[in-house]
């Protein structure tokens, strides 16, 4: 069989697999996921607007936790990932597969994806539920939608992958969590717009376009709340496949130093 | 034994940053025969099948198999050979036949083909009564030989067994080496790296003793025997040992496990 | 050879601190850490959120509540790191078999899981002061009701810490522990709205929310260092948690007896 050929019905049965066991912990994740959301839409949503904030913030909230959600996975996926590099290490086995060592990473990251891209479509139901009159589904652009949540799953899962090469031990990994994770999503604009941190810290804000969170977030607002508010959805797009490229070589090349595969 | 020569090692380096774990390893294996790889802790045995394995590169050096160097197409030699590492690593995730379901789809094995073999490994291991459990309930001799069914499943010609028996009781051992002569009544060839030197001496055809990432003799158990005029292949390996620390100042390397 | 009660003190008194030297050695990383996500925090809630409609002030509301929330993150980590142990080495198996009560070995944990996060959250004030700085003043602090509510709360996460190991005994259930339980526990006790602001919106709900020990620490800790306007009374606060932490503690003996099967 064609090598190409072969490599693709290996990547494919290999995403069937990972998948196959994401699918014994997929309720849970769908449980934790909406509890999550529930208590953060319903206190922005409701209860801070005695504090002053915006009637309307709780709609705002809605979309950044849509783009959040593969980001917290991230955290999971890594764990479970570092465990078994630690122990088992069933990803042995997958490296001595008669395909080159990429599509092992490749099958990966595309499963962490698919998982997120689940969880990310699941939370817009949920959304309406808890903001049903402030909340219109025919604002919502489908296809922009659907292009930044498939880009920024697939970024997710590559970063998965990257984040697990780099920490390497599960002895480090909340190290990571704190300094590194939480930091990229709650300053890449999960619970404010560039628009407002360019009114409040003016040129500084220009730094927050490192983040490729941010254009995950304004990409998801973009396209949730139809507003021009926020920073161009293609530009969006453009920022997170470049992050993905990024991310994917740094990923590539730290997997092959912790696991010295061939 | 076969005369015909299944894989060609030619001086094999392989080095990490703080230590050499193989200093130049040239060896050839024969179709059909089992190879013992012994050596102290430390002395490169399972570095060694690991890059046989293609789990890990050499630093220098090339594999040749049916005399063609393996990392001229890595993919296609995997299909030629089966893997079972020291430590148990099935899916705990998955049934222990998914496993080896998803083991022969991905060398390409087709519906029919994978119920055929694993009927043939189920029975050939006595694995039926796990089937449709998880990796975590089974006993350590039952892991291992589903890893070596799993290592099977895609009838390699080379298996490499890194230390299969270890932890085991004893009559689990005595077991897993009927499996192991099964093995060779196939044709398999099989490298069989271990600690243990009455495996050695019952399973090799021949042995081959590593000491600090270099090959320090190779030979079959009887000659072996003949030759340092001892009783069994362990006072063989004690006094060649011996000679070893007497002659040399610096220690072995660690084996990278 | 001491006997009874001196033996217990002496030997509870070098549990506790083998365990903190032991947490000690971490501390740096996790001081590093908890700046990091107070810093993320109170810039936002702080600076940016204001553009949002947010109060002007709303920043040192959320340093209050920071700074009782600290103890609830150590929380997690160690109840992991506890069950990561039962389910390897098995270290508490050495200390269970020591001539004490195997309640003198928990509370030795509590008790250096206490010390710990009571440091962190002090260390948190001047940090905040540094952030906010003309926003917050010193003066509002009532230093001894800051220091009595912050080592309630941490005795209180520390039974909390055996309670929650004990109760989830296996790795695999950590994840929606946290999930499920301790972060609902936490957004919902306080750490963002005030008892007062939901009482507005919804008296049973309000009620309900009494329920929660993590609402009476947000209190307890706002009203010593904003002032007792728009929060529980301080002293309403300790006795809840006091109660808290007595529930917790029979809860935790109970499961951990279940759990390690010990004399």
């Amino acid at each position: 069989m064609n090598s190409i050929v072969r490599f693709s019905d290996i990547f494919c049965k290999l995403v069937s697999t990972h998948l196959l066991i994401a699918r014994q912990h997929i309720m849970d994740q769908i449980i934790n996921l909406y509890i999550w959301t529930c208590c953060t839409l319903v206190i922005m949503g409701y209860i801070m607007q005695s504090f002053g904030l915006v009637s309307t913030y709780g709609c705002f909230q809605f979309a950044s936790i849509v783009g959040a959600v593969g980001l917290f996975e991230v955290y999971n996926a890594a764990a479970r990932n570092l465990m078994d590099i630690d122990s088992d290490r069933t990803i042995s086995y997958y490296l001595i597969l008669p395909a080159r060592s990429v599509v092992v990473l490749l099958s990966m990251a595309c499963s962490y994806a698919i998982v997120g891209l689940l969880l990310t479509v699941l939370v817009i139901p949920l959304g309406k539920l808890i903001f049903y009159n402030q909340l219109s589904l025919a604002q919502i652009s489908w296809f922009k939608f659907l292009t930044v949540a498939v880009l920024a799953n697939i970024f997710f899962g590559i970063f998965v992958v990257a984040v697990t090469a780099h920490v390497g031990t599960i002895a480090r990994m909340r190290n990571i969590w704190s300094r590194f994770i939480w930091p990229l999503w709650f300053l890449g604009c999960y619970q404010f717009s560039w628009e407002a941190i360019h009114q409040s810290l003016g040129s500084l804000s220009y730094i927050f376009l490192i983040n490729p969170v941010l254009f995950v977030m304004e990409g998801m607002r973009g396209s949730l709340l139809g507003s021009q508010e926020f920073l161009p959805w293609e530009i969006c797009c453009v920022a997170i496949c470049f992050y993905i490229v990024i991310c994917w070589q740094y990923a590539h090349y730290k997997m092959k130093r912790l696991l010295d595969f061939v | 034994m076969n005369n015909k020569i299944l894989l060609k090692i030619k001086n094999v380096k392989k080095k990490y940053a703080t230590q050499e774990a193989l200093k130049g390893v040239s060896l050839d294996i024969y179709k059909g025969e089992i190879l013992g790889l012994l050596g102290v802790n430390g002395a490169g045995k399972t570095t060694l099948s690991s890059i046989i394995a293609t789990l890990h590169p050499p630093t220098e050096g090339d594999i040749e198999f049916e005399g063609k160097s393996i990392y001229d197409d890595v993919a296609t030699y995997r299909f030629s050979i089966g893997f079972c590492p020291q430590k148990p690593n099935l899916n705990p995730m998955l049934t222990l036949e998914q496993n080896l379901r998803l083991s022969g789809s991905y060398y390409q094995m087709t519906k029919e083909q994978i119920d055929a073999r694993l009927a043939q490994l189920v029975e050939q291991f006595g694995l039926q009564k796990y089937l449709s459990q998880k990796a975590q309930v089974l006993s350590g001799g039952y892991k291992q030989r589903f890893m070596i069914a799993r290592a099977l499943m895609h009838n390699p010609q080379l298996v490499i067994l890194d230390e299969p028996t270890v932890g085991l009781d004893p009559h689990i051992r005595r077991q897993l080496w009927q499996q192991i002569r099964d093995l060779k009544q196939l044709g398999v060839t099989v490298i069989l790296t271990t600690h243990y030197l009455d495996e050695a001496e019952q399973l090799s055809d021949r042995v081959c003793v590593l000491d600090g990432g270099l090959i320090k003799l190779i030979d079959t158990p009887d000659k072996l025997k003949a030759d340092f005029k001892m009783k069994n292949l362990e006072d063989v390996f004690i006094a060649l040992m011996s000679e070893g620390s007497a002659s040399s100042d610096s220690g072995n390397s660690a084996d990278n496990s | 050879m001491k006997t009874g009660i001196f033996r217990f003190t002496d030997i509870f008194c070098k549990l506790v601190a083998t365990n903190f030297y032991i947490a000690w050695q971490e501390f740096t990383n996790n001081l590093i850490n908890f700046y990091i996500w107070a810093f993320c925090s109170l810039v936002v809630m702080g600076y940016i959120m204001q553009e949002f409609g947010l109060a002007s002030d709303y920043g040192c509301f959320q340093l209050a509540t920071v700074m009782g929330t600290i103890g609830l993150f150590q929380v997690y980590g160690n109840s992991f790191r506890c069950i990561v142990d039962f389910e390897g080495e098995r270290h508490i198996s050495y200390s269970l078999t020591l001539p004490v009560s195997p309640s003198v070995v928990f509370w030795s944990m509590i008790t250096s899981y206490s010390l710990m996060g009571i440091i962190l959250s002090v260390l948190m004030l001047p940090f905040g002061k540094l952030l906010l700085f003309n926003s917050f003043s010193f003066a509002t602090v009532s230093w001894l009701k800051f220091i009595i509510i912050i080592a309630l709360a941490n005795i209180f996460y520390g039974v909390f810490t055996i309670a929650i190991t004990a109760h989830v005994g296996a790795m695999s259930k950590m994840e929606n522990v946290w999930s499920r339980f301790i972060f609902p526990m936490w957004f919902m006790g306080g750490f963002q709205f005030s008892w007062a602001s939901i009482y507005k919106l919804s008296e049973p709900l309000a009620y309900v929310l009494l329920c929660n020990p993590i609402m009476f620490i947000m209190e307890g800790t706002r009203a010593a260092v904003l002032g007792p306007e728009n929060c529980l009374p301080w002293g309403i606060c300790c006795i809840a948690i006091a109660g808290f932490t007595i529930v917790g503690w029979l809860y935790a003996k109970y499961k951990m007896r279940r759990l390690l099967d010990f004399v």
